[in-house]
């Protein structure tokens, strides 16, 4: 592929590479696994990209191509245990970076969100990114109105763990 | 206010402390070998129709065809090569084009069902190779059981015997090694595509 196409992706790639950081967060435990997953992500950008047509926002496309790749394509690789409890990680990519004065409850509320299935991170993911139901709709697949009730039903899954 | 609503506040404060890559980091990440399981389903794929493309030259080889012509069969033996040459082609067309239909920035259901489809091209060759050769493994032993004059029929149980004992080995041998290889692979997406469609219903 040409240089002049490969330097416009770079440049896209360092302006969104956030998208491809958030679902890293959303779905891996440590910063390894995070490495691996924004390795794999930006492998299937840059092979997808020269069919990328600019008549819809390169976020919104990124959203997609990083999200199958993260519950489609991405294979852990197998590093000890991977479910680590949640005083070990504190939901931070790596030691430095996120303070850990963290509210109880909001502590309570990101580990509960680590329990949720693949599909229901990337929805809760979608809706922390406060992206619209119709956005959400189609990177997943599923009609507005299922993508509303299994967005309601996991906010009542949350918030039974808070108030239980 | 929603409880998801504070930690959405919470989430988007943390952008900021997000890693941040340099364009001199990222450029290397492009040129990298993928290790999706879309890569290894293909490998895999490949690797299976060049199996049984060996399988069925070595099942044509020139010794066979004595025993093949005393048995009488020839006509059978020549209408299922050319019938398997037929099939495997449709068969590796087919999985061509799904393969190709894999858009990975199509919705995740689309990506999930293209994938899956693309497996199934196989696993049904695959399933069509099994039962061909035990149904021509079968009509060549009743075959070499009705020609042959020289067995006690005491010998020729032990001879079905360890015929179908073989047979099912083989089979055996083909349903662990789909359990095993694919099991690793496509465990999650099919996890997910079954979370997925459940939403649908």
């Amino acid at each position: 592929m040409n240089k002049a196409l490969e330097k416009k992706f770079i440049g896209l790639l360092e302006e969104h590479q956030n998208i491809a950081h958030k679902i890293c967060r959303m779905y891996t435990y440590d910063a390894d696994a995070h490495k691996d997953l924004f390795q794999e992500i930006t492998i299937q950008l840059w092979k997808a990209y020269p069919k990328f047509r600019a008549e819809s926002k390169f976020s919104t496309w990124m959203y997609r191509v990083a999200l199958n790749t993260a519950i489609t394509l991405y294979r852990k690789k197998k590093r000890g245990v991977q479910t680590l409890p949640w005083e070990n990680f504190d939901f931070k990519i790596s030691a430095e970076g996120y303070d850990s004065t963290l509210d109880d409850n909001l502590k309570l509320m990101y580990s509960a969100i680590k329990e949720l299935n693949d599909i229901d991170k990337a929805l809760v993911l979608l809706y922390l990114e406060d992206k619209p139901y119709t956005e959400i709709s189609e990177t997943l697949g599923i009609s507005e109105v299922n993508a509303r009730v299994k967005m309601n039903r996991v906010k009542t899954k949350l918030k039974n763990i808070l108030n239980p | 206010m929603d409880e998801l609503d504070l930690i959405k506040k919470d989430w988007q404060e943390r952008t900021k402390e997000l890693p941040k890559y340099s364009r001199e980091e990222l450029m290397p990440m492009l040129h990298k070998k993928s290790s999706s399981s879309v890569k290894w389903i293909f490998i895999i794929s490949v690797l299976e129709f060049t199996f049984w493309i060996v399988v069925e030259l070595f099942a044509f080889s020139e010794d066979q065809n004595d025993m093949i012509e005393n048995l009488g069969m020839t006509d059978f033996w020549t209408v299922t090569k050319y019938l398997n040459y037929i099939v495997l082609i449709i068969f590796i067309a087919l999985f061509f084009i799904n393969y190709k239909r894999i858009q990975i920035y199509n919705s995740a259901k689309q990506v999930m069902k293209q994938i899956i489809k693309t497996r199934k091209t196989v696993k049904i060759y695959v399933g069509y190779n099994i039962i061909g050769l035990a149904i021509t493994f079968i009509i060549t032993c009743l075959k070499f059981i009705e020609y042959q004059s020289e067995l006690s029929e005491k010998e020729l149980w032990i001879f079905a015997g360890i015929m179908t004992l073989f047979l099912v080995l083989i089979i055996g041998f083909f349903l662990l090694f789909y359990r095993i290889i694919y099991g690793i692979i496509t465990r999650k997406l099919y996890k997910n595509y079954k979370i997925l469609s459940k939403i649908e219903l």
